[in-house]
């Protein structure tokens, strides 16, 4: 699943070790997520949908949203 | 350097340290808990493979106590990434061991090979566990 979370994260201008602090998740943690390799739960979906105060879909992009 | 000393007291960076720290004391606590279940092991032998009942009981609660906290311990300071390697790892080492055990026991039903070690199979399902798991951790 594609998603802007490093785009977000550097608008921001934190770390990964930074986001991952705030998100409870290690460093890996968050950059499995920025690269793809690992799609969040939906609990960590929300921390970071609440985290930076957007709606989950305009993080994650949903490929199979038209299937 | 001002810059890299504000990122460095910032609040997820203060966060992080403090989950790394709680994932190394519960990594250390758990090895201490193998070392003392090892040590009441070695207590209790008489002779070589010789253990009296009392000692062989007091091991096999001590272990269990060891290993249910560890794991308890441990799945709280993880992240799901971490639960997801580790799940990756265990399925496939239980995988082997399924396999590898029930393949050796037929083999050796038809004469072709000695009858199955048990702590063989044991020490290869470790080894088999821990390459998954690190070529896991090499992946990502």
């Amino acid at each position: 699943m594609k998603n802007r979370l490093r785009v977000l994260r550097a608008e921001r201008e934190w770390s990964q070790l930074e986001l991952g602090g705030r998100l409870g998740v290690s460093r890996q943690a968050v950059n499995a997520i920025e690269t793809g390799k690992h799609d969040p739960s939906l609990p960590l979906a929300f921390r970071i949908a609440r985290l930076f105060q957007l709606p989950i879909e305009e993080i994650f992009d949903d490929a199979c949203k038209d299937a | 350097m001002m810059r890299a000393k504000m990122l460095e007291d910032s609040e997820g960076v203060r966060a992080a340290r403090a989950q790394k720290r709680r994932y190394w004391w519960t990594a250390a606590l758990s090895m201490l808990g193998a070392v003392g279940v090892g040590a009441i092991l070695t207590m209790g032998t008489i002779s070589p493979g010789r253990m009296s009942p009392g000692w062989a009981i007091a091991s096999v609660v001590a272990m269990a106590v060891v290993v249910v906290l560890a794991v308890h311990f441990t799945n709280r300071v993880t992240d799901e990434v971490e639960h997801q390697h580790m799940l990756k790892a265990n399925s496939f080492g239980l995988y082997f061991y399924f396999l590898g055990q029930f393949s050796w026991m037929i083999l050796s039903t038809a004469g072709l090979v000695p009858p199955p070690d048990a702590w063989l199979m044991y020490v290869a399902t470790g080894i088999a566990t821990l390459a998954r798991y690190g070529m896991l951790k090499i992946a990502r």
